[in-house]
């Protein structure tokens, strides 16, 4: 006999029409935080970046190709990281099917991460990759966007992210660090992931919106889909980099054994 | 000028923060609501459906392939369509890329349509593809779950429950009038191309036995659905009056 509740198709429905009414609520609830973030006021960005892409080098506006709007997903890969983060890798498995389907609707998504473009190149074709991803090494960009954190930073205990002070502790090895990513400990969470929103009018770049850590949540096909499984995420977390967690199930996609 | 108000970096953060409230609310809503699905009772699944795979034909258990969870993505592509559903094929470019961490934690994700084998095949190249699809060609499998439907159900009031809620009769005006006999491609009319409906089932695997443990519908769906949660983000939102998209290969290049 198994350990979970067994039921009859008639009590089964009688509680998923329970669940459904509050899945519909969650449904509202989630499209009334799109149209309060589509009311958030723009903030015009003065600051000139300037970033290496496939095709040369990019200022912010250029990253929109042509589109009024840019997503941004903020991919931890250090200038020392040997390989890009892995769970960052997972959430790239999932955007880079339909990054075609946003770019023909007047917005570009791209990743931008702060090696240099030659490691990106790599590591996108390893992965077998095909969204736009620009390299702002040498730029503020992932420090203003607060993605990324100075050693001074880092080595003050903390860090601003996720919009307030977070504390830089974390639980994670030098020895698990290098097996992943092949740097310390230290220099892979002077990365954190993030991603934040852009318009572009007038030949005018204005920041409109930024999420962090679980704010992701929702953009992360995996978790959203083991959240309708019988045993949810069945995970254990480890503790990042103050309330980020990690876990160390999933590997890169060409990391497991076939079959 | 930007008709859009704008704002300093302070007057953003302000509102900013007070959104981060009601984001985190929501999060914590959607965990509880993950942890009530897991409770849900499970039911056994005693009917035998079968389904024809790459690898010939299979059982429900089956398509666990080892694990003891699995996940049905109910594709619309049936027997008459000459090509799968557009929006179904915009779900599948992002589940087509993680299926892999799921199959290696423990949950198979399936793709199940109701048209032949070799149709599944064909359009799976045609979109290149590798995730494992499975017809359910013959079988009550797509009844049963509420996603494929007869015509004779489809003619009266009530045959049709998609969704846990009855549906009226068909009726040529129930999508604007369209009198189209291709539906964004599929080559089927409305009333074909509505026989077939998206959803997603969640089945357990003990000791042998299938045990049915959650589906969902309609916008139950939207959440899984990739591409709308990333514009959910952007400035504009989903910023749409209609049928935008179109399968990966249908867009012009550049």
């Amino acid at each position: 006999m198994i350990d979970h509740k067994t039921g009859t198709r008639k009590e089964w429905l009688a509680a998923r029409l329970e669940l459904l009414d509050a899945e519909k609520e969650l449904t509202r609830q989630s499209d009334e935080l799109a149209r309060r973030r589509q009311d958030l006021p723009w903030v015009r960005i003065d600051k000139k970046y300037s970033f290496g892409t496939d095709e040369g080098s990019a200022s912010l506006a250029d990253l929109f190709q042509g589109r009024s709007q840019l997503l941004v997903y903020h991919f931890m890969f250090g200038p020392d990281f040997t390989a890009g983060c892995p769970t960052c890798s997972t959430i790239a498995d999932g955007f880079d099917g339909f990054v075609i389907h946003l770019a023909n609707h007047d917005v570009a998504l791209c990743a931008v991460s702060r090696a240099p473009l030659a490691k990106l190149q790599a590591y996108k074709r390893r992965m077998g990759w095909s969204f736009p991803w620009a390299s702002s090494f040498g730029t503020d960009f992932n420090y203003d966007f607060q993605v990324s954190f100075t050693k001074q930073q880092q080595e003050s205990g903390v860090v601003e992210y996720n919009f307030r002070a977070m504390d830089t502790a974390s639980d994670l090895g030098d020895v698990q660090a290098r097996l992943v990513v092949g740097t310390d400990a230290a220099t892979f969470t002077r990365e954190a992931p993030g991603m934040s929103a852009f318009v572009l009018e007038d030949g005018a770049v204005y920041h409109t919106y930024s999420a962090y850590t679980r704010g992701l949540d929702g953009l992360w096909g995996m978790y959203q889909w083991l959240d309708r499984a019988p045993r949810g995420r069945n995970e254990q977390m480890f503790r990042g980099l103050g309330d980020l967690r990690g876990s160390d199930w999933y590997r890169r996609h060409d990391e497991y054994d076939s079959k | 000028m930007s008709k859009h108000k704008t704002g300093t970096r302070e007057e953003w953060l302000a509102a900013r923060l007070e959104l981060l409230e009601a984001e985190k609310e929501l999060t914590r809503r959607g965990d509880e609501l993950a942890r009530r699905r897991q409770e849900l009772p499970w039911v056994r699944v005693d009917k035998e459906y079968r389904f024809e795979t790459d690898e010939g034909g299979a059982s429900l258990a089956d398509l666990c392939r080892g694990r003891s969870q699995l996940l049905v993505y109910h594709f619309m592509l049936g027997p008459d369509y000459a090509a799968g559903c557009p929006s179904c094929s915009t779900i599948a470019d992002g589940f087509n890329g993680f299926q892999i961490h799921l199959a290696n934690h423990d949950v198979m994700l399936w793709a199940v349509s109701r048209a032949p084998l070799s149709k599944l095949q064909a359009y799976k190249r045609r979109l290149g593809w590798t995730f494992p699809w499975a017809s359910s060609f013959g079988s009550d499998f797509n009844s049963d779950y509420s996603v494929g439907f007869s015509r004779n159900e489809q003619q009266r009031d009530g045959g049709i429950e998609y969704n846990y809620r009855r549906e009226d009769a068909w009726k040529p005006s129930s999508v604007g009038g369209s009198s189209s006999q291709n539906v964004w491609g599929t080559g089927v009319d409305w009333p074909t191309y509505l026989r077939e409906r998206p959803g997603v089932s969640a089945f357990a695997l003990e000791d042998s036995v299938v045990y049915h443990t959650y589906s969902t519908y309609a916008r139950g769906l939207d959440g899984l659905w990739g591409m709308w949660q990333w514009l959910d983000r952007a400035p504009k939102g989903r910023n749409e009056t209609g049928h935008w998209w179109r399968r990966r290969d249908e867009y012009d290049k550049g």
